[in-house]
């Protein structure tokens, strides 16, 4: 993507940003600063591909985008935060995003990669700025443990 | 869980709202980010060129401020921008002290005269000062030379060449009064003065002004002035060590070396 075509820039952007955003929201469970940082991100993206500088575009997004919800989440007070006027979700969803935001940012941040965006260890680690074991582990333990914080909510739900 | 985790999370992302116009938004904000580099760049850019003349102002101010290297210190020292004059030729006195004019300025400011600003010359081993009164009308020139007479040098007789003067003493000094004012219109008051046994001589010598009148004619100072002057450890202390009065000399109305061969001048 060379940096004076804002054709292939907009189709890029058009075709990331829905992925991107959920992934925002999985990362910071509230919609308007997934909007925010999304969009902040692929800002900072087309102004730095314009300038020839971009390698790999959805390395430099999700990279960049991890890194914005990391530092967003210290201030983070709520599990979830709907969008303005829709209707609220299941609560099997609270539970997941609940358990999802008691990991430490980048084992979710793993888990959302891996299992959301789909990317394989090698894609995850470049983004994270970790090598393909260190994805593995956080990716193992992160399982293990929302499976552990889910399996205890639904403990205490049905008793 | 129940289920891969994709799945489970496709559900919690109901509700997600609209995008409207969110790829415009990016744009937009890409075009802000753009212009705040752009902006930061241009003022960084003037920042380092404005310190860069700052500095280079401030280094020049410097260096253009800094004193001219002195090549010799001292009462008769001569400042390093002052073109060197050839020894002996008459050149404008600095002004740095004049342990000469120190002593010859206060007799003749008591005779109501002035030393003429800037009339000061000066060259190896001698000094020269014209002095005015106060309407400005001149009265005469004060000179004073130091001069190597070695020890074979006896004070001069001016009506004797082959004579040697009886000196009178003050102090460490010997000094021999040579006063000629035969002729009215230019009288002449000289001492000429040594310590007793030093190989240099101290001539000073006051001469009025060459035909104006009878009172132009007079020196500037009388002869127990000119003595007095002359028998002053200041005067011949102004004086550098290695100082003499050579070529370019002014003349004295009874020269120092009056005969080489008796005097060994």
């Amino acid at each position: 993507m060379s940096g004076d075509n804002d054709t292939s820039l907009r189709e890029f952007v058009t075709s990331r940003l829905p992925q991107l955003r959920r992934s925002a929201f999985l990362m910071c469970g509230d919609w308007r600063m997934a909007t925010e940082l999304t969009r902040a991100t692929l800002a900072r993206l087309v102004a730095d591909s314009r300038r020839g500088v971009v390698a790999d575009p959805d390395v430099y997004a999700y990279a960049d985008l991890m890194e914005a919800c990391r530092r967003r989440n210290r201030r983070r007070e709520h599990v979830f935060v709907a969008s303005p006027g829709a209707a609220g979700i299941e609560a099997e969803s609270i539970l997941l995003l609940d358990a999802l935001h008691k990991l430490t940012p980048r084992c979710r941040a793993v888990l959302v990669l891996r299992h959301w965006d789909g990317f394989d260890a090698d894609a995850t680690g470049a983004m994270l700025d970790l090598d393909e074991d260190q994805v593995v582990a956080y990716e193992r333990a992160g399982l293990a443990a929302l499976e552990k914080l889910l399996g205890e909510s639904e403990a205490a739900m049905a008793g | 869980m129940n289920g891969p985790l994709n799945q489970l999370l496709e559900h919690v992302l109901e509700g997600e709202p609209e995008l409207g116009d969110e790829v415009d938004a990016v744009f937009r904000r890409a075009a802000r980010l753009r212009r705040r580099r752009t902006q930061a760049v241009l003022l960084a850019g003037a920042g380092t060129a404005g310190l860069i003349v700052a500095l280079g102002y401030l280094l020049t101010a410097t260096l253009l401020e800094s004193p001219p290297a002195t090549i010799s210190t001292g009462t008769a020292g001569v400042v390093g921008a002052t073109p060197a004059a050839p020894s002996g030729a008459p050149a404008p006195a600095p002004p740095t002290a004049d342990g000469v004019l120190e002593v010859v300025e206060p007799l003749v400011k008591g005779r109501a005269l002035e030393v003429v600003p800037a009339s000061q010359r000066r060259g190896d081993g001698w000094r020269a000062y014209r002095i005015a009164d106060e309407q400005g009308r001149g009265r005469g020139t004060v000179q004073v030379a130091v001069f190597d007479v070695r020890r074979k040098w006896c004070f001069p007789v001016a009506a004797e060449p082959d004579a040697c003067a009886r000196p009178d003493h003050v102090g460490d000094l010997e000094f021999a009064r040579y006063d000629d004012v035969s002729d009215a219109d230019r009288q002449v008051r000289q001492t000429i003065a040594r310590r007793i046994g030093g190989n240099r001589a101290l001539a000073v010598m006051a001469a009025g002004e060459r035909a104006a009148d009878a009172q132009g004619g007079k020196p500037a100072l009388t002869g127990a002035q000119v003595e007095q002057v002359a028998t002053d450890e200041r005067v011949l202390d102004a004086f550098e060590a290695d100082e003499n009065c050579g070529d370019g000399c002014p003349a004295f109305a009874t020269p120092v070396r009056w005969f080489p061969s008796r005097n060994g001048g």
